[in-house]
């Protein structure tokens, strides 16, 4: 829409993002990416982690920013009454809310879900956290790796034979994730009517509604490792039994690992999983004799001899560079591809060629990269095209250009600490 | 928690929409599986001889092989009706057409070369329906030089950089030479899956707020959803010029610790929670706060003091003790802990599911619900039990059907 580009498949929707962090910020993030209008409510008298020097790391961890890039900015001290109202404001002409707060913290600060109705009887708010809103260890501190942790994931992350392993912002912005698939469902469930029918999705007041009613959704990150581990747990309802990590492996599948290549800490995956598979493997090496033995003969027979296996595979993969040995694997059909560094992935031919990085401004620091949405869309594109904004950087935009505050009366408020 | 006047609930958001999954294993799947958890109506589509490959891996009741007992299977395929068609048959590219005609979605995993061979063609398909979405997830996305490389979980997941990261803390301590590490689970796989639903319900949205809208494909890489969620590492190069490795990444204070039955992970990233994490270990001279304000300095060896001392009590007790006090500590849960969690068993998490061949048993549920409004799960579908009820849908006679199978269309 802007700049004669197409939009995005959720323009025209609203959000108010209160989350802090990651896994709530993410949601808000996916959002933005798909064209929703998403609004970081936060404030000088607790900042974000983006926005402070970390206690453990020291410096402002700018590798953080990227979870608030494409949304706008506006500050409110939610200690002051005034500000409260304000964000009601803005939940009422917004569709959708984000926070990840402690539950009970929401109802604390006057913007429970029931209140949020009462000023928009048709918005969705949804809640990330660790455990849930609700059961006995609601109110439990939780990071990423504890959410593995306790939902199951990280018992099955490790070496086969060593302790678990921690899963850190990818656990936490999978929750984001999940959360934005619940929000979307929810908007296309304002409308019950089979497809194609017009939904309107204009702000509660200003317009007709299909459907009525908002939803409060409730999702817990420690849920979503334990769902990603389903049928380790239908194995222990089946058979009693407590599946545990395997490293690379995965079952029988031999070879299935992560082997060293030429250079530094350079390694490449490789996954056989068939009959056909080895055979190309086999010629993808050469036809080495040692491939031709009895003792890898089968399925069974190389998972048992799976040790001298990937030795001697290794043998062949540590002369190799690890681009080498995907390209003379990958045109005998066999599925191998090298472990990535950051380097290498913003230096990878593949992902340029889908610009997957897309330069965007920082207010500040001017052009860099970012990670682009993981998404095509043919007629309504997803696009990361604005960086992280500076804090209140849209408190005019929002309060006076969408709330119709005069700016005197802004102003007197930013003074009061109130809009701060 | 919903008003009573609420006219919509977390398991319909999504009834009426019809959706077409021509998906193996683990990624289409599970973005089939969340939509159907949602109300959509998923036709799950298989080949007439064995199915989805995932009906051929376990886990197995008894860990005796059979198509309609794989765990894999079950879980990533509930609330699906199935039906059997052969692509590879030109009868069966038609028979796909005229289920796209009458469907909202199509959603594959077939990467390009294949997907054209078997005419899960977007062009071909949106002929008959051109407000069809077509949605792919495959390994690497539809174009690009990558994108008909073949690739399983493993190769994905080390393809998006968080492999090259893993592992870090205690396993990397113990185990520093060996190779970086795939998270378990098939992560990476579910993620994709994940985003792929995503986008999914996002173009789906798009064409109900606009009715002229055209239909659209949607391309999701799953390295790109990797990528996604995985961004850290590249802001860090990006704006900081370092690229992250294993012993770069790393906690260094707490993390991973053994406990006196097994591990549990312990954060301590805000001063009031090392204050706690003092108060839980009764004020030792190396937990002082000065020696947690450098970890730099004394990371080394706050950690060999906590790993000892954790190593003297459970998992259990650390973790009442330890949330009791405000400190964040969460127990590593084996399956069978998992499964008897207080937390998840109370909140309803885990549903039993009847199914004619494999039994009751119970399965993890959705993770996401409205108030105490979980979505029910209904059980995997037998390979082809639907080709009755779906064929007869488009016109299909039962006789029309004995024709299709003895040619071995289905």
């Amino acid at each position: 829409m802007q700049d004669g580009k197409a939009a995005g498949p959720l323009s025209g929707i609203r959000v108010a993002d209160f989350s802090v962090h990651a896994a709530g910020p993410f949601a808000g993030l996916m959002l933005a990416e798909l064209g929703a209008q998403v609004i970081k409510v936060e404030s000088s008298a607790r900042l974000d982690i983006t926005r402070r020097p970390h206690t453990m790391y020291g410096k402002p961890p700018s590798s953080f920013e990227q979870v608030n890039a494409n949304k706008l900015s506006v500050t409110l001290n939610l200690k002051e009454p005034r500000a409260v109202e304000l964000a009601l404001e803005l939940v009422r002409i917004s569709h959708l809310v984000l926070e990840n707060f402690r539950p009970g913290v929401m109802e604390r600060l006057g913007l429970g879900f029931d209140r949020l109705q009462e000023v928009n009887e048709n918005v969705f708010m949804v809640s990330v956290s660790s455990n849930g809103q609700t059961g006995p260890e609601k109110g439990y501190a939780g990071y990423a790796p504890m959410f593995a942790a306790a939902g199951g994931l990280g018992h099955l992350t490790g070496y086969a034979d060593g302790p678990p392993v921690e899963l850190r912002h990818a656990m936490d912005h999978t929750g984001g994730l999940m959360g934005a698939f619940c929000a979307v469902a929810a908007l296309c469930g304002k409308t019950q009517a089979p497809l194609p029918s017009p939904l309107d999705c204009r702000p509660a007041g200003s317009g007709r509604q299909v459907g009525g009613g908002g939803l409060h959704l409730d999702v817990a990150v420690r849920d979503i490792a334990t769902a990603f581990i389903g049928p380790a747990l239908l194995d222990f309802a089946m058979n009693g039994r407590e599946q545990s990590a395997q490293g690379n492996g995965n079952g029988a599948a031999t070879p299935h690992g992560v082997y060293r290549c030429a250079g530094k800490d350079a390694w490449v995956s490789i996954a056989v999983t068939s009959e056909t598979e080895w055979q190309g493997l086999r010629r993808a090496l050469g036809n080495p004799d040692w491939a031709g033995d009895s003792s890898f003969g089968d399925g069974y027979q190389r998972w048992l001899h799976r040790e001298e296996l990937e030795t001697r595979l290794e043998e062949w993969t540590r002369q190799r560079t690890p681009g080498e040995v995907t390209e003379t694997l990958q045109r005998e059909g066999v599925a191998a591809f090298p472990s990535l560094a950051a380097d290498q992935l913003m230096a990878d031919p593949h992902l340029a060629a889908r610009e997957s990085f897309p330069e965007v401004t920082h207010p500040e620091k001017g052009r860099q990269r970012g990670v682009g949405p993981p998404w095509r869309f043919s007629a309504t594109p997803a696009r990361l095209d604005g960086w992280t904004p500076l804090l209140g950087e849209d408190n005019e935009r929002v309060f006076h250009g969408l709330l119709g505050m005069p700016l005197d009366e802004l102003r007197a408020l930013q003074a009061a600490k109130v809009v701060w | 928690m919903m008003t009573s006047k609420a006219a919509i609930s977390i398991d319909s958001a999504l009834t009426g929409l019809r959706v077409v999954e021509v998906a193996d294993l683990v990624a289409g799947p599970y973005c089939g599986k969340l939509l159907a958890s949602l109300g959509a109506e998923v036709v799950k589509v298989e080949h007439p001889l064995g199915g989805d490959s995932a009906r051929r891996q376990g886990p197995f009741p008894g860990d005796a092989p059979h198509p309609e007992t794989s765990g894999l299977f079950l879980y990533l395929n509930t609330g699906k009706r199935g039906i059997t068609l052969n692509l590879e048959d030109a009868q069966g590219r038609l028979l796909l057409k005229k289920l796209a005609a009458q469907a909202d979605v199509v959603v594959t995993d077939r990467q390009p070369r294949e997907k054209d061979a078997l005419g899960l063609d977007a062009d071909f398909l949106t002929e008959a329906n051109p407000s069809l979405i077509f949605a792919a997830a495959t390994p690497f996305g539809g174009w690009g030089p990558y994108a008909d490389y073949r690739a399983y979980d493993l190769n994905v997941f080390h393809a998006g950089g968080e492999g090259y990261l893993l592992p870090n803390g205690l396993a990397l301590d113990t185990f520093p030479e060996r190779a970086p590490l795939a998270a378990g689970g098939q992560m990476g796989s579910y993620q994709g899956g994940l985003t792929a639903a995503l986008g999914v319900v996002a173009a789906v949205y798009a064409r109900l707020s606009d009715p002229n809208a055209p239909g659209q494909q949607v391309d999701c890489s799953m390295q790109e959803a990797q990528l996604s969620v995985g961004y850290v590492p590249i802001q860090r190069l990006e704006a900081e010029g370092i690229v992250e490795d294993r012993f770069s990444r790393y906690f260094r204070v707490g993390g991973v610790l053994p406990a006196s039955d097994g591990y549990v992970e312990l954060l301590t990233l805000e001063p009031r929670q090392w204050e706690s994490l003092a108060a839980l270990l009764d004020y030792p001279e190396w937990a002082t706060a000065e020696k947690f304000q450098n970890p730099g300095q004394y990371g080394a060896e706050i950690n060999a003091h906590l790993r000892e001392w954790f190593s003297g009590h459970s998992k259990e007790w650390l973790y009442r003790e330890g949330q009791a006090k405000g400190v964040p500590i969460a127990p590593y849960y084996a399956p069978a802990e998992v499964f008897g969690s207080q937390q998840q068993r109370q909140r309803g998490f885990y549903q039993e599911v009847e199914h004619p061949v494999a039994g009751r048993l119970d399965y993890a549920g959705p993770p996401f619900r409205s108030g105490d409004a979980l979505p029910p799960l209904r059980r995997a579908p037998l390979l082809g039990e639907h080709n009755r009820e779906v064929y007869g849908e488009l016109g299909y006679s039962p006789i029309d059907l004995v024709e299709l199978a003895r040619a071995g269309v289905i």
